[in-house]
């Protein structure tokens, strides 16, 4: 299983996968990001109701496509002067092989979240935001890890490069995310912050 | 083979038994001396730009799940997710949307509801104003989730021209001193009472809900109930709102409903799906099904 594999040993995952014969196509370059799509429509619709229910998880994949699609855009950014080295849908594969370790802890997450008394799940986060907020950061730091040992390894760039264009990849693509996700409250607290000088 | 086999065996059987477990009640508006008591959470936010999980149609569809009858969807300062909501429910045979915003405004931050307005109230403006403009447009004002450090913001205007104010939110689980703020702030006027959930995805739609007592069961009649304080709110075993409605909601045992709905417990076979989803999931993620084979003709040649 890489993408297990490339959770616990980057290093020589990315190695063997890189190693691995060539292929391409656009399946290759939509079923990974397909899959976090549906993985995180299913974490939602574990919080958001009662039953674990097919209907949520069908209409969430469409709604949280934007996640995958907003890093999948970045990457092709940023691997876009190589593609003649490594096919884009092959790069944008073996990127995705590397959203193991979040996608278990956004799932762990949802789980614990949707056992919670349904009048308490809104305020679980303020409530437990210690151990969260750890958890995650956690999981971010080894999961930039991973990321950089697929560019550096599997997209052989040098180290400095490597780090440059993961750093690139990631704030673009989450910066995206977080203006979908939640375009109002930034902008808004900027500008009331302004109307209140 | 036998991890890919599992891992679609327990997502669908979670699936299939928590649909299974749904109870198949239908709901049905309860009616108390010529009033229609709608059950309502006016203050439910959505994907995307809101900081919420679900789409509007999503929300809507949550929202008949947990048997309410009127939802407003109310995303900061902003009405267009609401306009899609209102225009769903229109289409569709789904619950009442009210068009709504909560206003987050300047100095001091105060949070305000805006239910059954058309277009966006300008949130560059006096918590005073902006209820003038509300009421301009027809709608409703309600103070959201009123806590100590919002209140500066009302002064003896606002108070006296607000329509409801929260008094039952999830923060008053969390907070004993936040749900105390929240009380003593419906106390200061003469509000309707209003449960609000402040609805994001996370947990179900309508744990903190309002009784309106509407003489019809229509937009209209929802606006015209609250600003005639024609709500009862229901927080484990204390009654909000005006005396003759709440006695209204006690003789006819309105909120045994709301407790038979498990709004405040999930069940045992609920928990047991999500169990069984989450390993299912879990296994997916591990990628049995991405394994890398290779090419037929690199095997050929193997060969």
């Amino acid at each position: 299983m890489p993408d297990c594999w490339a959770a616990l040993q980057p290093q020589r995952a990315f190695r063997w996968l890189a190693a691995q014969p060539l292929r391409e196509g656009a399946w290759l370059a939509v079923r990974r990001p397909v899959f976090v799509a549906f993985a995180l429509a299913c974490g939602v619709a574990l919080l958001a109701a009662e039953p674990f229910d097919p209907r949520l998880v069908g209409s969430n994949i469409l709604s949280w496509a934007f996640v995958p699609a907003c890093e999948a855009l970045a990457l092709v950014a940023v691997v876009w002067h190589s593609r003649e080295r490594m096919a884009l849908s092959r790069a944008v594969d073996l990127y995705f092989t590397g959203h193991a370790p979040w996608l278990v802890w956004f799932t762990c997450l949802t789980f614990d979240w949707s056992l919670q008394a349904p009048h308490r799940a809104p305020t679980f986060m303020f409530s437990h935001f210690l151990p969260l907020a750890a958890g995650t950061l956690l999981v971010m730091a080894w999961s930039c890890y991973v990321d950089y040992c697929c560019f550096h390894i599997a997209f052989a760039r040098r180290r400095r490069s490597a780090l440059v264009e993961l750093a690139v990849q990631r704030v673009t693509s989450w910066a995206a995310i977080i203006f979908i996700f939640g375009w109002e409250t930034p902008l808004a607290e900027f500008a009331r912050r302004t109307v209140a000088k | 083979m036998a991890l890919r086999a599992s891992s679609v065996l327990l997502l669908v059987a979670a699936m299939v038994a928590a649909m299974l477990g749904q109870p198949r009640t239908t709901h049905v508006v309860a009616r108390s001396d010529g009033y229609y008591v709608l059950t309502a959470d006016l203050h439910v936010h959505s994907l995307p730009g809101d900081w919420a999980a679900l789409a509007p149609w999503d929300d809507i569809l949550e929202a008949r799940r947990a048997r309410l009858d009127v939802i407003a969807l109310t995303s900061h300062n902003h009405v267009w997710s609401g306009l899609l909501g209102h225009w769903l429910a229109r289409t569709f045979d789904t619950p009442m949307v009210l068009v709504g915003e909560e206003i987050e405004g300047p100095r001091g931050h105060y949070h305000m509801i805006a239910a059954g307005i058309h277009s966006t109230i300008d949130w560059r403006q006096s918590a005073a104003d902006a209820i003038d403009a509300i009421h301009a447009q027809g709608g409703v004002a309600i103070a959201a989730h009123p806590i100590a450090s919002l209140w500066a913001s009302y002064d003896a205007r606002a108070l006296q021209n607000l329509d409801g104010a929260e008094v039952l939110h999830p923060l008053v689980y969390s907070s004993r001193k936040q749900a105390r703020e929240i009380r003593e702030f419906y106390a200061r006027g003469n509000f309707a009472a209003i449960g609000s959930s402040d609805y994001r995805g996370l947990g179900a739609a309508g744990v903190c809900r309002t009784y309106v007592f509407a003489r019809e069961r229509t937009e209209q009649g929802v606006l015209e109930a609250i600003r005639a304080k024609h709500t009862v709110v229901y927080d484990d075993g204390t009654y909000y709102g005006e005396q003759p409605f709440i006695d209204l909601a006690r003789r006819d045992n309105l909120v045994s409903l709301d407790e038979a709905n498990g709004v405040r417990a999930h069940s045992p076979w609920i928990t047991l799906t999500r169990l069984a989803g989450t390993c299912g999931l879990v296994i997916a993620i591990l990628g049995p099904f991405f394994s890398p084979r290779p090419r037929r003709s690199a095997s050929l040649e193997a060969r």
